[in-house]
């Protein structure tokens, strides 16, 4: 899918048009960011309450936005990301582990989450994920499943784009020992 | 050692989703924000309500220090007491006799 974030980015700017723009926005990034959350979350009803309080954020923060048309999208993707770490960390602090102690709880949820007809080495590669570090698992799965340049996770993550290119090496050497095992 | 290859799984994911998620997804996510821009009023109107806030306390308390200021709540006592009350009080500390009065 094409998206034009040029015309979004004028729409969503003029007052006039900005429900326009963002139904546009929407349209382009509902599917790509609830695939996010969910890999991050796991459970469906948890990325789907996530994915509405980013809409939510994206466009009570639009007056904020200094980006041109061609950070637009790593700009939702930072909201979402921030927003599935936000309710990460408070299970940590319900729970008192650390952010990667709830990968394992995550791990556990993920079994209720498999469609039935899933081949087992789709279920083996997601558990594989789930068992990375934290940032490795966003840094992975923004390169591998998104498709976002180095740049682009550095600005989502807010780490530089040498430690994003690292954090994507160990991550898929972790990934191919778990596979092979 | 044979190396595992990330072609064999692609992007295909296990997880369940509900039938048209998506779609639902997206008119929700355009409703709420739709009714939040409703709720977000123009600028221009919040400082005008504001300013009318702050007329209206401050005219509220111009009035009430005019309204208790001593001249004014005297004279009110004085419009208050009728002229039979005056006359009882009058004559409660009069020390003059009857015949005294002038009329």
């Amino acid at each position: 899918m094409i998206v034009d974030t040029t015309e979004i980015l004028r729409l969503l700017t003029d007052h006039d048009r900005r429900s326009e723009g963002f139904a546009l926005l929407v349209e382009a990034y509902t599917e790509p960011l609830y695939w996010h959350l969910r890999r991050m979350l796991v459970v469906h009803e948890e990325a789907e309450d996530t994915l509405q309080e980013v809409w939510i954020k994206v466009l009570s923060s639009f007056d904020m936005y200094r980006g041109g048309a061609e950070g637009l999208r790593s700009w939702c993707y930072r909201i979402a990301t921030n927003a599935a770490l936000d309710r990460l960390r408070r299970r940590c602090r319900w729970r008192f582990v650390t952010l990667d102690g709830v990968g394992r709880e995550l791990l556990e949820e993920f079994r209720h989450e498999v469609v039935e007809s899933a081949d087992e080495i789709e279920v083996r590669f997601q558990q594989a994920l789930l068992a990375l570090p934290t940032k490795q698992r966003i840094v992975f799965n923004l390169r591998y499943y998104d498709e976002l340049d180095y740049g682009e996770i550095s600005r989502v993550t807010g780490i530089s784009e040498g430690a994003c290119k690292t954090n994507y090496h160990y991550a898929q050497q972790r990934v191919k020992e778990l596979m092979i095992r | 050692m044979k190396e595992f290859d990330f072609d064999s799984v692609g992007k295909r994911m296990p997880y369940a989703l509900p039938e048209g998620f998506f779609e639902q997804a997206k008119r929700e996510a355009v409703t709420i924000a739709t009714r939040g821009e409703q709720q977000r009023r123009p600028l221009f109107f919040k400082i005008a309500i504001a300013a009318a806030v702050v007329l209206a306390v401050c005219g509220a308390a111009v009035w009430f220090e005019d309204f208790n200021s001593p001249e004014n709540r005297y004279e009110r006592m004085l419009a208050e007491l009728s002229s039979e009350v005056l006359w009882e009080y009058a004559c409660e500390y009069d020390t003059i006799a009857d015949g005294e009065y002038l009329y």
